[in-house]
């Protein structure tokens, strides 16, 4: 039993690891990092503890600990999104079928998939505590790197990973989270357990839910921090995550926080051993469900076409790429996305941007996912990339059509802005019209899939979730920076896209 | 062994994809399904594979039903589906390691068979390149070397040449006629010529319905006398005469060789039947030789 779910998980793991997305999210994470190490002089940190009564940034451990944290809630999100792929990729390779035939229990196969994403999210966990300690060693040189709370935060983490990893199998198997809508309903999920579980750790006191359910490991890393600061200061620990503000401004004259006294508390242990059986539980249950693809075949009589029908009318791209962005969502979602927008008008402004925006960006994920990568999924790029204009045409159609789309997104909150006088809070918004069809196109086009664009596009909407400022914070140079580096990328997809680096080789041989 | 299908049907919304099919297969044989697209193949290969149920009736694998207890068929089976399924950045040698690790293989016995399989397919020299480099042959050839694994006693096999060059299929075809000899072997194709010279049973299906079942010298013996030969002028609209099994330009016109039960044509002669003759024959029809 223990051969086949190790030979299952490390067949897949091999397999996504070949991926050219692996490297991105390789890259990803070691970009995050930069994210992760707290900077006071920033607008915005990744941590502030007491940022009046002791000095932000202070102590090497403050990166290690800072780590853990955004790790803690970052990762399910990011981690069991990307990591959502497993099962699907069965299906499409045809091994589903295979697996079926080989007489393989539904049980190892479940549990070899939530070990190979357990895989996935170790290395990447490794990558961003490896590069935690390369940013420690920059900082703070010639300081002693606190190897037992290196520990303590990796393995402290490693329930959580496989919390994560049976979660994103469970996205995949059970059938209400299958197909467009069921993956943003699934998305939405995810986001709202991180949610409660991020306030449940932040209310004081702590619930005994929020400790033993802390699958962000938030809730005892700011116990941990609360048992360190009480004796010094003799008040409670005021943790930020994320923060921006004047609070971040370090004083340096105030005293050092060393946070590296931290260790596994008996509500801690209980807890993760409760999840690691809760994560049993729910394998066995997610079993039940595996191999169990219901072909549903209904013959629908094919409409009879009206013979005095006007002849194929060929539309222009942008107007083909429009109805073709709309065909990737059902009618029924489409009337929950347009109540959504439609909210924003009716509700505080605030409120739209902050909570009802980022939700209606989730749910159109799917108008924007395709953007430079549905040729290649189809097959239809061998076809088109004969015709070097129509394919690079077809991609700036793409873009136009998307931008156009997030354009109407935007406009309840730009309106709203406008009505109260505060335009220059817009700008970011319209700045975001252009970035996301182009950073769509260029994901599209380089990785042939559209996951990795989904990834980066589901960050985003949380960022926009837990720090609403950034957006509208945006001034007219940021915007520029961001337009122009929209621009490029936009270039960089369309010259891949047309091959002309292959003139380009010509003319360095010749 | 012996497989014995009980009137099997299976439906998909309104139409039926198998309606009420019933034979036996026993070892040693080489059965080839055969019809149209469409005609129901894939879903009785699928049936047989254990990846389908079927809506009534019943698959006995020597008098056990496999449809209450699919794992009789799941130990004794080795599958190769239409479209090879494979993990496109592993290795041939990755690959058939994993297979082999979730067919239950012990490491040394594992080892082995993928040893001697990588020899017979002729893959050994490839065994380090990944499968997305491999060509439609190859990556077939790996395909047959998963189901061969665990050294199955039945073969079922769904469509093993389309989208392969005349050599390749040749080479298939002569790889999967060595199996035959010791196992029961169930191909479904819709090219004749795969399992001409090697079938020693024959199913011809249509719309879900199974016309006939038997050797293919029986076949080629019913279609005797309804195959005619004949020209007909180089602006003629083969397209419209029904039941065409070849045809070929000449200058003084187009030679057809046509399966009909009345002649078609004053000039038309009778020739002897080809087995592809008498597999359109079978399926023109609607008649059962069951």
């Amino acid at each position: 039993m223990f051969k086949r779910i190790y030979g299952i998980a490390k067949a897949d793991f091999l397999e996504r690891r070949r991926r050219f997305s692996f490297i991105i999210m390789i890259a990803v994470a070691v970009i995050s990092i930069f994210f992760f190490v707290p900077n006071p002089e920033a607008s915005v940190s990744s941590i502030t503890i007491n940022p009046n009564e002791f000095a932000q940034m202070s102590d090497i451990s403050w990166i290690l600990f800072a780590t853990s944290i955004c790790v803690g809630v970052f990762f399910p999100i990011v981690g069991g999104t990307y990591i959502k792929n497993g099962v699907e990729t069965d299906r499409k390779y045809g091994l589903s079928d295979l697996a079926q035939t080989s007489g393989i229990k539904k049980s190892e196969y479940i549990f070899g998939k939530i070990l190979a994403n357990f895989f996935i999210l170790l290395v990447l966990l490794i990558v961003l505590f490896l590069g935690s300690l390369f940013m420690s060693v920059i900082k703070f040189p010639g300081e002693r790197i606190p190897v037992k709370m290196l520990w303590v935060v990796v393995i402290g983490s490693l329930p959580n990973l496989i919390f994560c990893a049976t979660v994103a199998t469970g996205l995949e198997i059970i059938p209400i989270f299958k197909g467009n809508i069921g993956r943003n309903v699934g998305t939405i999920l995810l986001f709202s357990i991180m949610i409660a579980n991020i306030v449940s750790a932040v209310m004081k006191p702590i619930s005994w839910i929020g400790e033993i359910f802390d699958i962000t490991n938030l809730a005892w890393s700011i116990q941990n921090i609360e048992d360190i600061v009480f004796p010094i200061s003799g008040k409670h620990a005021d943790v930020a995550v994320l923060s921006g503000g004047i609070a971040n401004h370090s004083d340096s004259s105030l005293p050092a926080l060393i946070l590296d006294d931290i260790g596994f508390s008996k509500e801690f242990v209980v807890g993760k051993v409760f999840i690691l059986f809760l994560c049993c539980i729910v394998a066995m249950i997610l079993s039940s469900w595996a191999f169990d693809e219901k072909r549903v075949y209904k013959s629908k009589k094919a409409k009879e076409l009206n013979p005095d029908r006007k002849a194929l009318k060929i539309r222009n791209s942008v107007s083909r790429e429009l109805g073709m962005r709309c065909r990737n969502i059902s009618l029924s979602w489409k009337v929950v996305l347009t109540l959504l927008w439609a909210l924003i008008f009716l509700c505080q402004s605030k409120t739209g941007y902050s909570i009802v925006f980022p939700l209606l960006c989730i749910g159109c994920t799917p108008l924007f996912a395709d953007i430079g990568c549905r040729e290649y999924q189809c097959g239809m790029n061998t076809v088109l990339s004969i015709t070097n204009t129509r394919f690079v045409k077809q991609l700036v159609g793409e873009w136009v059509s998307a931008f156009i789309i997030f354009l109407v997104m935007v406009s309840p909150l730009l309106f709203g802005f406008i009505k109260e006088n505060e335009w220059d809070k817009g700008i970011g918004y319209i700045g975001l019209s252009i970035l996301i069809p182009s950073l769509a196109a260029i994901l599209g086009e380089y990785t042939e899939g559209s996951r990795a664009f989904e990834l980066i596009f589901i960050v985003i909407c949380y960022t926009m979730l837990n720090i609403p400022s950034l957006i509208i914070s945006i001034t007219m140079v940021k915007c520029s920076v961001l337009i122009f580096v929209s621009v490029i990328m936009l270039l960089v997809a369309c010259v891949k896209r047309s091959k002309l680096y292959g003139i380009m080789e010509k003319i360095s041989a010749s | 062994m012996e497989i014995t299908l009980k009137n099997v049907s299976k439906k998909f919304g309104n139409k039926y994809a198998l309606s009420e099919v019933n034979c036996t297969f026993q070892s040693g044989s080489m059965i080839g399904i055969v019809g149209a697209n469409g005609a129901g193949k894939s879903t009785l290969i699928k049936i047989l594979a254990t990846i389908l149920k079927p809506d009534s009736g019943d698959v006995l694998l020597d008098h056990v039903s496999i449809v209450q207890h699919p794992q009789h068929m799941k130990k004794v089976i080795g599958y190769l589906p239409q479209n090879v399924a494979l993990y496109p950045n592993l290795s041939a040698g990755e690959f058939l390691c994993y297979m082999a690790s979730i067919k239950g293989l012990n490491k040394k016995e594992g080892k082995r068979q993928i040893e001697g399989l990588l020899q017979t397919l002729h893959l050994k020299d490839v065994e380090h390149k990944r499968l997305s480099q491999f060509s439609g042959g190859m990556k077939q050839r790996v395909g047959i070397a998963v189901a061969l694994l665990g050294n199955p006693k039945v073969l079922v096999i769904d469509e093993p040449t389309v989208g392969l060059d005349p050599q390749e299929r040749i080479t298939i075809r002569n790889l999967l006629a060595q199996q035959a000899e010791k196992r029961i072997v169930i191909l479904s194709t819709h090219i004749i010529s795969d399992i001409e010279a090697i079938a020693s049973d024959i199913l011809v299906l249509k719309s879900g319905r199974l016309l006939y079942k038997g050797t293919p010298q029986k076949l080629i013996g019913l279609a005797k006398g309804s195959v005619w030969k004949y020209m007909v002028p180089k602006d003629c609209n083969i397209g419209s005469l029904s039941g065409v099994s070849s045809f070929l330009q000449t200058d003084q016109g187009i030679k057809v060789r046509q399966v009909a039960r009345d002649r078609p044509s004053i000039e038309a002669r009778k020739v002897e039947p080809t087995l592809e003759d008498a597999c359109i024959f079978m399926m023109e029809g609607e008649s059962s030789y069951v």
